[in-house]
């Protein structure tokens, strides 16, 4: 077990690393992000394993759905009582893709044209995206690395008249974290004579306190799911399937 | 590229009211007075700055805080920046003026932003002192702007 930055929530927490074949499957024991990187050599291994960031996820073949988003971690260890940050609950159970799709299979949903994903985690942008585009819930999705280049994407969308049917906002990015490029985005649409607000969901680890509810209640059509919450693959599938078609009228 | 010739030069000011009131005057003793335009918060900077550029009135400089509400100094620069790339516009010199001082997150956050400046506003002079700093900087950086 090793105290590394989680590429999710961005704690530094206990990241459980097991060699599945040639997986390294990483999971986070703060808000049950899962993933795995496919090692290219022995020395990949080493040099992961020895990492004071995190895995580097730009230099190894990420693996989707074959892995899931958060892989099974058999006995969850506590939160590390050296860190000064309150932890909460312990994640539920952790889903995989899998799981979920086969949770929302046959849910009836208006699928959504186009939607705009701003995530920092190239993984987790990879897992949004292959989750939205596999359940068929949207024809295209546009990602965005971080809130910066997410304001400019959807401020070119709007001149182009191609308003998205959803953002999906991560909360924690550098540079512009996820609720300031939501009231950016607000901004860009009240001064651009928009009359409707595309709808937003927050996907974060970041609990929802009530500071975050009055945020959501003042940009109008936001809603959350936190991904520790909804750790159950059942509980995530069905779940997201609710809010994107609260979100969009369906 | 869009217009960048502008009807009537302006000023967005993203500062807390006492400190608008203050400096208002001294800015209109600069030759050649912009408008001083009052914008509240981070989120309200964004509507005004993203209107005046897709009228192809861009302002001639943006004063902001730190500390604002809903998106920050920082963010709404970043925002600013986003949204000058998304209408193909020049960058508009972006005036810091906050009790912050100018530490290595700053200076990293200038050379990102570039055409950026930051004056650390002493908190503990009367606002009237603060707002002549304030209006001493901004004709110094509009004699800049205007001469580009």
């Amino acid at each position: 077990m090793d105290h590394k930055y989680c590429p999710s929530c961005g704690q530094d927490v206990p990241l459980e690393r097991t060699l599945q074949g040639n997986y390294l499957m990483i999971a986070c024991q703060l808000c049950g992000l899962g993933l795995g990187v496919k090692l290219a050599s022995a020395d990949e291994l080493k040099r992961l394993s020895a990492a004071d960031d995190g895995p580097s996820l730009g230099r190894v073949e990420v693996v989707k759905r074959s892995v899931g988003i958060a892989p099974a971690v058999e006995k969850p260890s506590p939160p590390d009582p050296r860190s000064a940050a309150p932890r909460p609950a312990p994640p539920a159970p952790p889903a995989s893709v899998e799981a979920v799709q086969r949770a929302t299979e046959g849910a009836p949903l208006r699928q959504m044209g186009r939607v705009m994903l701003a995530e920092d985690s190239a993984f987790l942008r990879q897992v949004t995206r292959d989750l939205l585009l596999s359940k068929q819930l949207c024809r295209e999705v546009v990602d965005c690395e971080d809130g910066v280049s997410f304001v400019e994407a959807y401020t070119r969308a709007l001149v182009a008249g191609e308003r998205p049917d959803l953002v999906v906002l991560d909360v924690r990015m550098p540079g512009l974290d996820g609720q300031q490029a939501a009231f950016a985005m607000r901004a860009v649409e009240t001064a651009l004579g928009q009359k409707k607000r595309t709808p937003i969901l927050f996907f974060s680890a970041v609990l929802c306190d009530e500071k975050f509810k009055a945020i959501l209640a003042e940009l109008g059509n936001a809603r959350y799911i936190r991904k520790s919450e909804d750790g159950d693959a059942q509980q995530l599938g069905s779940r997201i399937v609710s809010v994107l078609q609260r979100l969009v009228g369906a | 590229m869009a217009n960048q010739s502008a009807t009537k030069d302006r000023i967005l000011v993203a500062q807390d009211e006492a400190m608008v009131a203050a400096a208002s005057p001294h800015v209109a003793a600069i030759d050649n007075a912009p408008d001083l335009v009052p914008v509240g918060d981070g989120a309200r900077c964004v509507v005004a700055y993203t209107k005046l550029l897709r009228a192809g009135q861009p302002p001639l400089l943006v004063v902001l805080d730190d500390g604002l509400e809903r998106i920050d100094g920082a963010g709404t620069a970043r925002a600013m920046r986003a949204i000058e790339r998304a209408l193909e516009q020049e960058p508009v010199a972006i005036l810091f003026y906050s009790a912050e001082a100018a530490d290595d997150d700053r200076k990293a956050l200038l050379a990102e932003l570039t055409r950026a400046v930051h004056l650390q506003r002493r908190a503990q002079e009367p606002v009237d002192a603060q707002a002549r700093r304030l209006a001493k900087a901004t004709a110094k950086l509009l004699g800049q702007v205007r001469g580009r």
